[in-house]
């Protein structure tokens, strides 16, 4: 045999070679599995685990290897007559001949424990320094079905919501809860939310609970963030441990945002988090650093 | 040209089959599969071996001959040399050795013929394995005392019984230091209260200030009528004690004389006289005389004859940045929250650090807490040593002052003292719980000293300070008897202007079961 001939043999032998190894590399991936990756083994010990949690995953993972920083953020603390007034806008109502060309508003607000109640048209709104506002009876009146464009009316006529974003709807007990979530740089912020709870046919109106946070920029040091997957392990260690009921769930969204408990504080830093939400609307904060459950 | 290119494609393929096959092989790493983290514990200060861990709260020594008794204290440079001495005999000679449990008449012969008796007080109690490592049940000692005599050298270690050790096979050698160091080592002077007396008050018509009076009673239903210190304020102050301390008989006649005359028993705490006949009528006519009944739980040693000076005080301020890379390996997972009240509070969602604006350091990992905790008291100590040591260090002036035994763990308290004074503040300097799976809540917020004040003060005598007690609790007294748990000099903390400044003002610490525990200023009885 001669050398070239030998050479011939032995490069389509190696390309044989190479395309079974990348075949098995490609497999060992985790490439059939349209919704983990990762190797093998470690994708059907999740599955496992998640079938014996009874939950299954009917979207993607996010990809990770993002590096991020804590957000900064301070309360928001706005003036109280220019959130009745915005508030008032925002529900559909005239200023120029509303309610502030009247003096009822002033005499109308009450301060206790430092929540501040008011009272505007049939409107009722209690400003909190430490929680979220509460604003009762918003479209009062309207059919159950108009509620929700109500709601996404309302958010673009309210000027200080205007960096908030549709999250999601959950419906309950003949009840729907629509959510806003914040956001700062293209980055969900779930600790900032806006909830319209509206009721059935039988209930008025619709109960609003509204959360700000002004975000001062990012934190200095970026880290690289957990694994989706190793959020999901720890998710599961929760959810397993948890005294949810454990009948069959959907896992509907697994994302990357910033999320922290709300507090009385001058300023604090929120760290990233891998939000995991069933179904039915429960929803699950893995921090993003730590692998640590944050709510 | 052909048969180069083929070469090269061939080469290639063989280096691109070895790296797919590496990458095959080794696979790539699995996310469960950290790095494992590399460091290492960086301590403010060595944690202190065990010996010096849990000191004795104080050491009693009484040489034959002497009618002193010496008392060293927790923070004197005397105190800790005796107990580093006598705590390495110990650990010399007590492996190996073979306890006795002797009888009580045993034991006060042999402390009667001792030349020179050292007592350890433990308060906590001491385990035994800090002393030597012993197979069996752990045991707790409150109290070793060691004493000598012309033969032998004995040690008797008190738990919940009585061990003695008698070596009778001595070397000179091995004692000799130890020996001339407690023979001529010098405390305080102190006096030990007896387990019941009288206190007495005589209030004269013509003087705003009552004389105090104390008389040791041994016996529930016998006043022995020895007169044990009788200073006062007034110039015939003599002539009054001598009126009012009476013989046994006096004050027995006075007591039947009124059941007599009232045809009841005589109840105690009423205003009587220990006089007889014309003397007796002339006190009840010049003022009154009120005694009270204390019976003293435990050995109290009271010193005499002190003073001090009153301190200038700063809190102890820890370099942040240092104590939250103790507390969190990656102080980058640590988020910062500046609250309202100006406290800086560092979490990682499992255990947080919040640093007061006063200084004052508080953690807590509600995930450690345990609601059995198993862990031995001994183990708890070190634990303890080394957590101390490791967040924020462990202040030259520390001692452990008081354990508690949770279901949750152990709780120990440390406190700062000077010159044998503890510095009582409000809180304790230092708590710590510890448990089977680590340390769940730890506060710390010692105090330096910044400033010595030229002004010494000298402590008033004790008795005026029980009565000073006393008087401003009357109600608490209805029967005119009190159980006295511990009388001590101590620094009291009072907070200063700025939240950093305290200053430290000598002061009586009484400690009735009826009433609590008072501070009185040493000198005024101020209450502080």
């Amino acid at each position: 045999m001669d050398l070239s001939r030998a050479k011939m043999v032995l490069i389509i032998t190696f390309l044989i070679l190479n395309l079974f190894l990348l075949y098995q590399i490609v497999m060992d991936e985790g490439m059939y599995n349209p919704v983990l990756f990762g190797p093998r083994e470690e994708v059907s010990r999740l599955e496992k685990a998640m079938q014996e949690a009874n939950l299954s995953l009917d979207i993607p993972l996010p990809r990770g290897g993002m590096s991020v920083a804590y957000l900064v953020v301070m309360p928001w603390q706005p003036v109280e007559e220019d959130v009745v007034a915005m508030l008032w806008q925002g529900l559909g109502n005239d200023t120029e001949n509303g309610i502030f060309s009247s003096n009822d508003l002033l005499a109308n607000a009450e301060s206790e424990n430092n929540i501040s109640r008011w009272r505007f048209g049939p409107y009722e709104l209690f400003l909190s320094k430490e929680g979220p506002f509460q604003l009762h009876n918003a479209f009062k009146g309207l059919d159950p079905e108009k509620k929700e464009s109500a709601a996404a009316e309302f958010m673009n006529r309210v000027s200080f919501l205007q960096d908030f974003v549709y999250d999601y709807k959950v419906a309950k007990h003949g009840k729907t809860a629509i959510y806003y979530h914040q956001e700062f740089e293209a980055f969900p912020l779930y600790a900032g939310y806006v909830e319209f709870d509206c009721g059935g046919e039988h209930e008025p109106g619709c109960e609003v609970y509204l959360y700000r946070l002004e975000p001062l920029g990012f934190g200095e040091q970026k880290r690289e963030v957990i694994p989706p997957s190793t959020a999901l392990w720890r998710f599961l260690d929760a959810y397993t441990e948890s005294e949810y009921s454990h009948d069959p769930m959907v896992i509907v969204e697994f994302s990357l945002g910033y999320y922290s408990e709300e507090y009385d504080a001058e300023r604090w830093e929120i760290p990233p988090v891998w939000r995991i939400r069933l179904l039915n609307g429960e929803i699950f904060y893995i921090n993003a650093f730590t692998g640590y459950l944050e709510n | 040209m052909k048969e180069r290119f083929k070469t090269i494609l061939l080469a290639g393929l063989i280096l691109l089959s070895l790296y797919l096959t590496y990458i095959l092989w080794f696979g790539s790493p699995y996310l469960e599969e950290g790095v494992l983290p590399r460091y290492e514990f960086a301590y403010f200060t060595p944690p202190p071996p065990p010996q010096m861990l849990l000191m004795p709260a104080s050491i009693v020594l009484q040489r034959e001959g002497e009618e002193e008794i010496h008392l060293f204290r927790r923070g004197e440079a005397e105190h800790a040399r005796i107990w580093k001495m006598g705590s390495e005999l110990l650990n010399r000679r007590l492996p190996g050795s073979v306890g006795e449990r002797p009888s009580e008449e045993e034991l006060k012969d042999l402390l009667e013929q001792a030349k020179v008796e050292l007592v350890f007080r433990f308060n906590p109690v001491l385990p035994e394995s800090f002393l030597w490592d012993r197979a069996g049940l752990p045991a707790e000692f409150h109290e070793i005392t060691l004493f000598f005599s012309e033969e032998n050298y004995f040690a008797l270690l008190e738990g919940s019984e009585k061990i003695l050790y008698r070596w009778i096979d001595w070397e000179e050698s091995e004692f000799s230091d130890f020996r001339a160091l407690i023979e001529s080592c010098t405390g305080t002077i102190t006096e030990k209260l007896p387990p019941r007396f009288v206190l007495q008050a005589f209030y004269p018509e013509s003087e705003a200030e009552a004389v105090i009076s104390i008389v040791n009673h041994l016996d529930d239903n016998e006043l022995s009528g020895e007169e044990n210190d009788l200073n006062g304020t007034g110039a015939d102050e003599e002539d009054i004690n001598g009126a009012i301390n009476g013989s046994e008989e006096d004050i027995t006649t006075a007591e039947e004389d009124w059941e007599q005359e009232n045809g009841a028993a005589f109840p105690h705490g009423l205003v009587t006289v220990n006089g007889e006949g014309d003397e007796a009528e002339e006190i009840l006519q010049e003022g009154k005389l009120i005694h009270w009944q204390i019976a003293v739980r435990g050995n109290i040693y009271v010193p005499a004859g002190l003073s001090a000076a009153e301190l200038i005080l700063i809190r102890e301020e820890l370099p942040k940045k240092e104590l939250i890379s103790a507390f969190f390996l990656d102080p980058a997972m640590a988020r910062r929250i500046e609250e309202r009240d100006g406290a800086t509070y560092f979490t990682d969602g499992k255990k947080g650090v919040r640093i007061y604006a006063n200084g004052t350091l508080e953690f807590s990992a509600p995930s450690l807490e345990v609601f059995n905790s198993r862990i031995p008291y001994s183990v708890a100590l070190l634990d303890a040593a080394e957590n101390l040591s490791l967040y924020g260090g462990w202040p030259p002036r520390a001692f452990l002052a008081r354990r508690e035994k949770t279901a949750g763990g152990y709780r120990l308290f440390w406190r700062s003292y000077v010159k044998g004074f503890p510095l009582i503040d409000d809180e304790s300097s230092c708590e710590m719980l510890v448990n089977d799976k680590g340390m769940p809540y730890y506060r710390r917020n010692f105090y330096l000293i910044r400033d010595e004040t030229d002004k010494n003060k000298t402590y008033t005598h004790y008795k005026e300070a029980l009565y000073k007690a006393i008087n401003m609790n009357l109600e608490s007294f209805p029967l005119q008897e009190a159980t006295l748990l511990a009388l001590e000099p101590v620094y009291r903390v009072i907070q200063g202007d700025s939240d950093s400044e305290a200053r430290a003002v000598p002061a009586w610490a009484v400690h009735f079961a009826e009433t609590g525990r008072l501070y009185l200023d040493c000198q005024t009885l101020e209450q502080l």
